[in-house]
């Protein structure tokens, strides 16, 4: 399997910075501004984000949403999803909320988050952050915020590696497409 | 009366005569003529080729459940019959818990003339002798007419299907039977300690979560009979033994000069509660497979001679009636087809017992026991004759059976000896042709 | 997205524990933590069962897990449909073997059953395609009972390894008891009962249980004591001379816990005879965990509910296979 980096660590932070600096110029002060990152590696980028924006936000609401039981290929899938935990810091109602995520491909994953996050409450707005668009939208979904935009091969996959998890930054495409069949998201 | 039949070149097993050797058996207007090597026989015999087939006086089974009257979905006296000729028996007593039960002398002498009938018109099995209840209505409180049993002939009383609980019905019975010389068969239960159990008191009934029956359920009604037995001076048979504790009763009534027989079944041989395990119906019987420390002596005791015959407990039920909770799926199962296979493979085949104990255990202690005629091909006695192949192996499969029920624990069991012909008065009543599976 | 491992994959159906290994109960116990904060949300549902059809039939009359698996059912947005027979199914005149045909016909997804007769939820499972969960079968199992237990212990615990667990009362005819021993022993603890020895039932000690005949020696002894309902009926049998002797001898106050470690805890399945197994006292008290249990009993489910809804047809028959 062939692997290829895209953006290494300094390059990935680089994007994370520019992604906060976006979202701070884009979203009004004083807006009760909320982060949701998707579970897992969407919880990093958005405490990495989150981090950014101290300065001037001063400490944001954040919260975590684990997308497994929203999913729409249930049962199908070879093996069931682990459940990860779902955490929703407050009533988001009339909130200004960003989701976050690692790699935008099909908009699936981004159509379940925002069932569930309906189910915790209405809120103002919300918006979609993301560190790589790699194209292949299966719904009409689109970012708001993109670090990367680019258009990968159907067979091939990108990958994000984060601090917490895999021990430094980076972005990663894995393989060299053209192979049949989507891959899940 | 039937042509004269003569069997050639077989071997000869009958312990009623210490036989055991290769020889002809000559049979002349339904009794045996001769037995010796080398016979002629008249032109006109039937010539039957027994060379490498063990010829056996027919085999006795002194306890089955033919369901006729009333249960005739199940079994009838036809189709029980043929059961029993195919697996080798020429006579075979019915137990009288029927609906109505065989608690007059016109239910008695139904059941015999049943028989007949089917035999007349050549779709006969085995001889069926009728038992006569023991208690009105089985109901264990006032005694048949017992004279009017016997005289439409019954062979023997019992209440099986219930014990006989009450000790004084049980003194009168032991009493009152010596008049006619016929035993009394008692299922051995305490109810009250069984408590609607439904499987062996033990570690699997506990985990299974099914209420359990414990030995001393049938231990203590065993002990009572026994001393009843020694009272009174009447024949008492205990049926079906299943818990050790049993045998050291019965092993003492022996010593002390008891009138006292029993019997064991092929399934009380070779199983235990573990059978029970994902709440398998066809191991659910009463008395209930026990542990393996019971079956190790009741096996002994049947190789020592302490029980000293085998009997099937035949008690077909219907597939849905098996088919449902274990709680209420009815207890029995059927023995009749496989009872010599299952016995050779697990006594003989092992080398624990030699065949010539296992025809006795079949055949001549049932007869010897009991009383009555058969069990030996001495001549002059009915020429009642198994025919079979000790090494023949097989599995066995329900779907084959002639009984009208499948319910047994032995589908697709490995079995040694197969019966290829069962002669009643000198009369074919089964035949198989020989193919092995 | 991470996948389960194999072990996880429990086959069709729940019957009981002794079907599971240790990593599959504690897998149960896992997926059940994320399901305990779905009942804390606005909106207590999930999409994840949308489209199931759930029916839960009950041939014994029971409220609390009735309304557990329910609120596990409708939390999931599964069609729940009840069915209660409050006569067994020989009386209504419909054979078992008819219910489950009849159920096949009606193209169901899941079936929780509950049942008097020992076996009848192994019984249904093996003659339905779809998943069943067993809710009590006779005085055999009750295996998400057990589930939550486990859960509410390792809950307080932190593992349920190595703990000592002593389960009080009427053993002999206990479907809670017997998925408790056996959920308890795969889970790496030490097992106990005690009861009047009329209410142990025969070979437990087989099982790998110890016995105490004095509820005292069991609560110095135990980290957890898990008290049973005294079945009112038992009276009746002659198994106990009265409630009041059976309140003197073997009832849990909280002065015969005087002797108990400062952090055992007591569960009970519920409901409760209070002044008669278990003091209100003991029940309110604070080493009572009986309400967590409760709490526990929805997640647990669900989490069965999710997993085996999640199974692929084609593993149930490979996970039959590995069962003893």
């Amino acid at each position: 399997m062939q692997i290829q980096t895209l953006f290494d660590s300094a390059a990935t932070q680089q994007l994370i910075v520019e992604l906060s600096e976006q979202i701070d110029r884009a979203v009004e002060p004083g807006a009760h501004l909320v982060l949701i990152g998707i579970h897992r590696r969407g919880d990093s980028i958005a405490a990495a984000i989150a981090a950014a924006l101290e300065p001037t936000r001063g400490t944001l609401a954040s919260g975590s949403l684990d997308i497994s039981l929203y999913r729409d290929d249930f049962g199908q899938i070879g093996s069931l999803p682990q459940v990860g935990s779902t955490t929703i810091p407050e009533a988001i109602d009339d909130a200004h909320v960003v989701i976050i995520d690692d790699v935008l491909f099909t908009g699936r994953t981004i159509r379940a988050a925002l069932n569930e996050l309906a189910d915790f409450g209405r809120a103002g707005k919300i918006e979609l952050c993301v560190l790589v668009d790699r194209g292949g939208r299966q719904l009409p979904i689109q970012p708001d915020y993109a670090g990367h935009r680019f258009q990968a091969q159907p067979g091939q996959e990108v990958s994000v590696r984060v601090e917490d998890l895999d021990g430094a930054w980076g972005v990663d495409l894995v393989g060299t497409g053209g192979a049949a069949g989507a891959e899940a998201e | 009366m039937s042509r004269p039949l003569l069997i050639h070149g077989g071997r000869i097993v009958d312990p009623s005569t210490n036989l055991d050797e290769i020889a002809d058996v000559l049979v002349v207007g339904g009794r045996i003529e001769a037995v010796q090597p080398g016979l002629a026989g008249p032109e006109d015999a039937q010539r039957i080729d027994a060379r490498g087939l063990v010829v056996s006086p027919g085999l006795i089974d002194v306890h089955v459940h033919f369901r006729e009257p009333g249960g005739e979905h199940k079994e009838t006296i036809r189709t029980g019959a043929q059961s029993a000729a195919a697996g080798g028996f020429t006579t075979v007593w019915a137990m009288p818990n029927t609906d109505p039960p065989l608690d007059d002398p016109a239910a008695v002498g139904f059941v015999r003339q049943e028989a007949r009938r089917w035999a007349r018109r050549g779709e006969g099995g085995a001889r069926v002798s009728p038992v006569g209840a023991a208690s009105k209505g089985l109901a264990g409180v006032q005694m048949t007419e017992i004279g009017g049993l016997v005289e439409a002939g019954a062979v023997a009383v019992t209440d099986d299907g219930h014990p006989i609980a009450d000790p004084v019905l049980m003194r009168r019975l032991l009493e009152y039977t010596q008049a006619f010389d016929i035993p009394v068969l008692q299922h051995a239960e305490d109810m009250a300690l069984s408590a609607r159990g439904v499987m062996n008191e033990g570690s699997v009934a506990t985990a299974l979560g099914l209420r359990g029956i414990p030995n001393a359920s049938e231990a203590v009604i065993v002990a009572r009979d026994i001393l009843l037995a020694e009272l009174t001076g009447g024949h008492l048979h205990i049926q079906h033994l299943s818990a050790r504790e049993s045998v050291e009763f019965v092993r003492m009534a022996r010593d002390r000069g008891v009138r006292v027989t029993t019997e064991l079944t092929p399934h009380h041989l070779t199983l235990t509660e573990e059978a029970v395990q994902g709440y398998r119906t066809e191991a659910k019987m009463n008395p209930p497979l026990r542990r393996e420390e019971d079956r190790q002596v009741l096996r002994q005791a049947l190789i020592d001679g302490v029980i000293e015959m085998i009997a099937t407990d035949h008690a077909p039920h219907h597939y849905e009636e098996k088919e449902r909770e274990f709680d209420d799926a009815p207890f029995g199962i059927v023995g009749l087809e496989t009872a010599l296979p299952i016995c050779l493979h697990d006594l003989v085949v092992s080398g624990d017992m030699t065949l010539s104990s296992l025809i006795d255990r079949m055949s001549c202690a049932p007869a010897r026991a009991m009383g009555i005629e058969g069990g030996t091909l001495r001549p002059g006695s009915p020429a009642d004759i198994v025919v079979f192949d000790p090494e023949a192996s097989w599995l066995v499969d329900a779907d084959q059976f002639r009984s009208k029920s499948r319910n047994t624990p032995f589908s697709g069991w490995r079995v040694t000896g197969r019966i290829r012909r069962t002669i009643v008065a000198g009369e074919t009543r089964f035949e198989d042709s020989g193919s092995t599976t | 997205m991470t996948a389960m491992g194999k072990d996880l994959e429990l086959g069709k159906d729940l019957i009981g524990l002794e079907d599971l290994s240790r990593e599959q109960i504690l897998g149960i116990l896992d997926t059940a933590e994320p399901f305990k904060e779905i009942s804390e949300r606005k909106i207590k549902k999930v999409p994840v069962l949308r489209g199931q059809t759930i029916v839960n039939l009950f041939f014994e009359p029971s409220t609390r897990t009735r309304i557990s698996f329910e609120f596990a059912e409708k939390r999931l947005s599964a069609d729940t449909v009840n069915i209660s027979s409050s006569g067994s199914s020989v009386q209504k005149g419909e054979t078992l073997v008819d219910t489950a045909r009849n159920l096949e016909a009606m193209r169901i997804h899941m079936v929780v059953v509950r049942h008097g007769s020992s076996g009848a939820a192994r019984f249904l499972a093996d003659r339905i395609p779809s998943n069943v969960i067993n809710a009590g079968d006779g005085q055999h199992a009750h295996p998400t009972q057990a589930l939550l237990d486990l859960l509410t212990i390792r809950d307080r615990f932190g593992a349920i390894e190595g703990r000592r667990v002593c389960i009080v009362g009427d053993i002999k005819h206990s479907r809670v008891a017997r998925s408790n021993v056996t959920g308890f022993l795969k889970c790496g603890a030490e097992v106990a009962v005690c009861g009047p020895r009329t209410l142990i039932p025969a070979g437990i000690e087989d099982l790998g249980v110890q016995v105490f005949g004095r509820v005292e020696e069991a609560i110095e002894w135990c980290d957890v004591l898990y008290v049973l309902r005294l079945q009112l009926e038992r009276m009746q049998g002659g198994y106990v001379p009265s409630l009041r002797e059976y309140n003197r001898v073997f009832g849990v106050t909280s002065r015969r816990l005087e002797s108990a470690a400062d952090d055992m805890i007591v569960l009970h399945p519920g409901p409760m005879n209070r002044g008669v197994e278990i003091d209100s006292d003991v029940a309110d008290g604070p080493r009572s965990v009986i309400l967590p249990q409760v709490t526990n009993g929805v997640a647990v489910r669900m989490a069965v509910l999710y997993l085996l809804a999640g199974g692929r047809p084609e593993l149930a028959e490979s996970a039959k296979g590995r069962m003893p």
